[in-house]
């Protein structure tokens, strides 16, 4: 019984460590296309310091990028849970 | 990611199966992240193309991204059958 339960608390600490580590894999690539593609959008001429303007676009850009990327992902499973039940 | 052998060891048959199950599932979820990342960087390029003057995406930006992600999948499903008579027709 007891080596029943170590087996259940080892399972479940390497579940939570796995999805710790996905969270923070999906985090940082998020961060890493936000980073290159507001960039490009909102500083498309680099000056000699980010003027207001612009930080004002790279606050916005992020928060846009974020609503992108749950249409994307709302949109990619809808249509594959689609094409699942046309198999 | 370093799980000791030893705790391993320690998990009863039952927990393996679980864990095979739960990491296959994850895999898999990973996978889509996967593509929704690199499709929201590939579908932002072609759709906002304007300057960002809100935090959100217009009507017609968001019918954009959802298009550009149908579309995607439309290319994949046509490559996939193209392929599929080319490796079956021999030409």
């Amino acid at each position: 019984m007891s080596s029943d339960s170590t087996s259940e608390t080892v399972k479940q600490s390497i579940i939570k460590q796995v999805l710790i580590e996905s969270q923070q894999a999906n985090a940082r690539t998020l961060m890493e296309k936000i980073g290159e593609n507001c960039f490009a959008s909102c500083v498309p001429k680099p000056g000699s310091s980010l003027s207001s303007r612009e930080k004002t676009c790279v606050t916005q850009c992020t928060e846009k990028y974020m609503a992108a990327w749950n249409v994307v992902n709302s949109t990619y499973l809808r249509r594959i849970q689609q094409e699942m039940g046309n198999q | 990611m370093d799980i000791p052998q030893a705790d391993l060891d320690l998990l009863n048959e039952k927990a393996k199966t679980e864990l095979r199950t739960f990491i296959s599932n994850e895999t898999q979820r990973q996978r889509i992240q996967g593509l929704t990342h690199a499709l929201t960087d590939s579908c932002w390029k072609k759709c906002i193309t304007s300057n960002i003057k809100t935090n959100q995406l217009d009507k017609s930006e968001a019918v954009c991204m959802s298009d550009c992600v149908e579309r995607f999948m439309d290319v994949n499903l046509a490559i996939m059958n193209h392929v599929q008579k080319l490796t079956r027709g021999g030409k």
